[in-house]
Parts: C-alpha cells; structure tokens; sequence
C-alpha cells in the first residue's frame, strides 16, 4: 500500500523522478559495462590461445610478439629465419610446430601463412579445434581458408576468387591481383581473430612475393601464376612459429634453449605467462575506469539526493495530509525510502537493458576489429555483488531525506505550514 | 449523551516557543455532539486540534477520549485512535494531487482496518460506501475517477468531508473548512456535513472565526476564554 503511494506520488513528479532514472541508469550501465568488459576481454584473449605451449618470434618484448603473432595488434620487428623454424622442429621435445607468415592482408582482413598443421594443432577456448563450417584446408598452392566473419561480412562462398594486397591496411596501393586464390573453406566461428583472418598456405606467401624484392615489386620482371609455380617456393622466413610440446613439463627448458641460441636471436614466450603480463599492465587502465565508474555512481545518488530533498518540501502538506489519515511517522520515513528504493531499482533495471543494448551493439564492432567475442547477458555472482552495492547506495541516500520527513512530521503537528 | 472528549488542565508549549500556546481548565464534547468553537488565528486554534488528534501531547494535565486517557499513550497508539476514530478537514488542500477522488476518499481504509470493516458492513465493500458518501455530498458520478486537483475547492472540501465520515469516525475535526468558500456554498456544506454527522452518529467539533456559522451548532465556544494563555496576552487574538 505504502509503495502504490511512493509509486503514485513518484508518477505525479515524473519530470524529475525520470531524470533521476536516467542518471541512474546511466551510472549502473557504466559500473557493469567496465566490469563486463574487464571480464570478456580476459576470457576472450585467454580462450585465443589454447593447447600452444610457446610462441617464438623474433626477439622484441614477449607482449608485442603474443599481439602480433595472436591478435594481429601491431606489427612483427623482424622474421625468423627457415633455418631457426627447422631447428625447433628438430628439437626432441618437440611435438609440433606452426609457422606464422603475417604482413598482407585482403580488404583490412589480415592473410596468414601457415602450413595444413595450423588446422590440426590450433586450439582455442580450452582445448576446440577448429572446424570448417563449409570446404576443407588448403592444398593447392592458391588455395585459401577463409574465417568465419570474413565469409559474412564480404559474403564469400567456396570457390570464389580473391586477391590479396600488400600491407595490412583497408587501402592498400600495392596488389597481387595478378596471382588470385580460390577460396576452397570457410572455417565455423570461434569468437577469435581467427574468425577475421584469410589463411593460405606459406608456399602461396612465398608465391605471391617471388618477383618482389625488399617489400616492392621488382621492375621489368612480372612472373605469371604458371611460371611462379615452377619456382622453388621454399619459404625463407616466417613472422612466428607456435610450438607444441610431447610434454608440458619441458616448457621451460625448451624455451630457454631457444631464448640463448646463438644462431639467431629469438624469443619463445609461454602465452598465459605472457597474458598475465599483458593484464598486468591493463590492470591500472581498468582500476582507473573502475573508479571512474564509482564517481559517476556517487554523483547520480547525489543527483538523486538532491532531487528527494527539494522534493520534501513541496512534499510537506501531502505527509500532513497522510499524518491526519493516522499515517504514523515511520510510515512517512519509509514513504520516501521507499521512493529512493524505487528509483534506484527503476536506475538498475533501465542501467542494465542500456548495457544490454550497448552491448548489442558493439559486439558485432568488437568481433569485426579484434576478433572478441562478447557475450550478452552473463549473470555473475559479481554483477549481483554490484547491483546490491548500487541498491545499498541508494537505500542510503534516503535515510537522509527520509529522517528530515520523519522529523518534520512530528513537529509540524496538524499545523499546515507552508 | 455520554462524554467522548474531555480535556482536564491542559497545557501545551511547542518546541522552541518561550511561553505555553495553550492553557485550558476544562473542555468537554459528547458522543455525536456539534460544537463550534470560534478562534481567530494566533489564539492555539491549531494548537487545540493537534492536542486532541494526539499528534501533539500536553506538557501537564490529560486528553480523555471514550473514557481513556489517551495523552499517556504511546504515539504509535494515538496514531492507531487518530485512524481508527478522527475524520480531519483541513482550510483547503486536504486531497493529495495524485490520486483520483474515489482513491482520496479510500485512503482512510488504507490506513485503518476497522474502518474499512465498518463500511463493508454499511455498504457491502469500501468502494461502495465512499461512492455512497460521494453521491450524498453531491459529487456526480463523473468527477469521481478524475484527478483531485481538477475539482473546484468547494468540490475539493465536499471530497474531504466524505473521507473524513467514511468508516464512521467517533469524532470529526474541522479547522475552518469553509474560509475558501462563498456564502452560499459555506451554508450548504455547512448543512451537509451536520447531516452526515448526524447520519454517522459522530460529533462534531467546528473551529473557525467566523461567528455567522455558529448558528449551525447545538454550542458554541469561544477559544479566546477557554485558553488562558490567550487572556493572559491581552487583546492580541
């Protein structure tokens, strides 16, 4: 009964009740969303590299070899000889290798090189395998396997041709449209950039650059697809190589091995070592957003506060009114709690479709630039943790006004002051 | 006729005021009783109503309702006769702006469950009985979903009255209901609320300065003798 009132007399003020909603909700959306965010980026970059035990790459710093060589975020420094990917391979603890030939790219959708091992030994969100959602891997030396948003966002099929471009970016001056490949799969997708990513063969890499010299097309000598395949198209380097081990336990050894070679300089990075590092370094960006969060929480309980005591007095002959009904005076302090409690509540329910909304609309955004998948709605013991701590916030913020009617309703009497 | 009310050497001094507001040997009123008592303003009108609805409670001396002492009570219990017994007119905005006529008039049986039974017995439900007290203090059927505020202030006082005798209240309290409302429209809402009162067997105690009205009334009182803290001012109220 006593809420139906709070509800009605809140209706009554809808002009400002609204604008204390909104402030709310703004507020609520925010505090979720860098949480949301903090979360979904983690699982997300962790759940990329899966099952790969270490990442080698030209020597530079181990979160700059992780971005690039996983992420396509920023750009190699050096390659790494055939000769160093043939020594690792050679390795007796090692079980696998992968190379990783980055560097062109097919409007803005980056190319990977790689060999047929990638599909077999890639795995992410702890321990899937890639799957093929139509076709099969590469085998020709113009074959290629494309990701799963890069067959929706260009509506790709099998057996369509495609040329790639030099450089990574969406413009690109440079193509090699002379050497086309066809595309014979299309992968499922996997909520990685592996979903963004054109996947050829290293051959096809090596193809498509044997009449280039230092980055630029050598002048006067054009080889056609057909005489490029009479090449010998051993590759001569590659961007980075994953590595997979007969067992975990040699980690470390094998990548020290690789990190004090003298052939080469190298680095080898275990991925999870490397991401903690990575959220270390996010860790002070996401505290920050954090409080920035919890400022603009306080200034929309101050909003509201300053809304519910302005309120009050024009609010003082409707509580005498109710006090000559024989409303008691606690009844006058949960009148309005109970309408802080409600705007509150009303501030989280609208704070929360807006991030539902706002999600909506940047996952396709996130998927389409980094590769990220984000889920909508995940209903975390943290969020409820949040939302609880918004609504004690809120409760708070009307003791004050509500104490301020409770003492006014004793001294006013049935005196209707104005 | 039994004694309802009776109000035995009380004194009163609000918080912060350097003398008592109210000081009266003895004021008695009977069970469905009409008493006016005439007050200008700054003689303790306001002051008297709050000391008998118990919302204020008298420094010395006792507050008599239906035989019990009620100024030694809690306040919760006060509170509990205020809803259960007294029906209150104010001057003017008595209804609360959001809710509709019928609503401001079921708002008495949302805070009292005795009388929200009592007019389910009279009329078979709440709802019925505040429609039966509307139509006979003359509000048509049409005004009764609208939002208070859009009713004239005469219209306003009739809706007040009815909430005020809805689940026959013991005692109704006006403080000058009619100072908003011109002679004829003072007359007749003055001839209502006597009828209903009498209908509902509740008394009737009527303050206001306007001295023409008292002719309405079995007795008249006049505030400015019973408060002695008034005489001891002199001629100011």
């Amino acid at each position: 009964m006593l809420i139906r009132l709070a509800g009605k007399s809140l209706v009554n003020r809808r002009g400002t009740a609204l604008l204390v909603v909104l402030s709310m909700a703004l507020s609520v959306a925010l505090l979720l969303g860098v949480e949301r965010l903090r979360d979904q980026v983690r699982d997300s970059f962790a759940s990329t590299v899966s099952g790969v035990d270490l990442i080698v790459g030209a020597r530079s710093g181990p979160l700059n070899l992780l971005l690039y060589s996983v992420f396509r975020i920023g750009e190699p420094t050096a390659n790494v000889s055939w000769k160093s990917v043939e020594r690792i391979a050679a390795q007796p603890q090692v079980d696998w290798v992968v190379p990783l030939s980055l560097g062109d790219s097919h409007r803005g959708f980056p190319v990977l090189g790689t060999s047929a091992a990638y599909f077999e030994h890639y795995r992410y969100a702890r321990q899937r395998s890639l799957e093929f959602a139509d076709g099969e891997p590469f085998d020709d030396l113009f074959d290629a396997v494309i990701g799963a948003n890069v067959a929706q966002r260009l509506g790709y099929q099998l057996g369509q041709e495609i040329a790639l471009s030099h450089g990574g970016g969406k413009v690109s001056l440079i193509d090699h449209a002379d050497k086309p490949f066809r595309i014979v799969g299309i992968l499922a997708a996997t909520g990685t950039p592996v979903d963004n990513t054109v996947h050829v063969s290293l051959q096809g890499i090596e193809a498509i650059h044997a009449d280039w010299l230092a980055g630029a097309p050598l002048p006067g000598m054009r080889l056609t697809a057909e005489q490029v395949r009479e090449r010998d198209l051993r590759p001569r380097s590659v961007t980075a190589l994953m590595v997979g081990l007969k067992s975990r336990i040699a980690v470390f050894q094998v990548q020290r091995s690789i990190n004090t070679a003298t052939e080469e300089p190298l680095l080898a990075i275990i991925p999870g070592v490397a991401l903690q590092q990575l959220w270390q370094m996010m860790a002070l960006a996401e505290n920050v957003l954090a409080l920035v969060a919890w400022m603009v929480l306080l200034v929309a309980v101050m909003v509201m506060l300053t809304a519910l005591l302005t309120a009050l007095n024009e609010r003082r002959r409707e509580m005498a009114i109710l006090r000559a009904i024989g409303a008691r005076p606690w009844q006058i302090f949960a009148l309005v709690i109970g309408e802080s409690l409600l705007l509150t509540l009303l501030g989280v329910v609208a704070g929360v479709l807006l991030l539902q909304l706002a999600s909506l609309l940047a996952a396709p955004l996130l998927s389409a630039r980094l590769g990220l998948a984000l889920t909508l709605w995940s209903p975390v013991a943290k969020e409820f943790i949040l939302i609880a701590a918004v609504m004690l916030a809120g409760l708070l913020a009307g003791i004050w006004p509500a104490w301020r009617a409770y003492r006014q309703s004793l001294t006013d009497g049935l005196g209707m002051r104005l | 006729m039994s004694n309802l009310l009776s109000l035995q050497k009380v004194s009163y001094q609000w918080p912060g005021t350097a003398r008592p507001a109210l000081q009266i040997e003895q004021l008695s009123v009977d069970e469905a009783e009409r008493v006016f008592v005439i007050g200008p303003s700054g003689c303790g009108k306001t002051t008297l109503l709050s000391l008998i609805a118990g919302i204020a409670v008298p420094q010395a001396g006792g507050i008599i309702f239906q035989g019990e002492q009620v100024s030694g009570w809690r306040s919760s219990q006060r509170d509990r006769v205020r809803a259960d017994q007294f029906g209150i007119i104010f001057q003017m905005f008595n209804l609360l702006p959001y809710l509709s006529v019928l609503d401001n008039v079921l708002l008495t049986a949302q805070f009292s469950a005795p009388r929200r039974r009592r007019a389910e017995q009279l009329s078979g439900s709440a709802t019925a009985e505040a429609e039966r007290l509307l139509e006979r203090l003359g509000l048509p059927v049409e005004l009764w979903q609208r939002p208070a505020t859009a009713l004239s202030v005469g219209q306003q006082q009739r809706v007040a009255a009815a909430r005020a005798l809805f689940g026959r209240p013991a005692i109704l309290l006006a403080d000058e209901p009619t100072s908003a409302l011109d002679g004829e429209h003072r007359d007749r809402f003055i001839s209502l609320l006597r009828e209903e009162c009498e209908a509902a067997g509740a008394a009737l105690l009527f303050v206001s300065h306007d001295v023409s009205l008292s002719q309405h009334f079995s007795r008249v009182l006049d505030l400015r003798e019973l408060n002695k803290s008034a005489r001891a001012d002199g001629a100011a109220c």
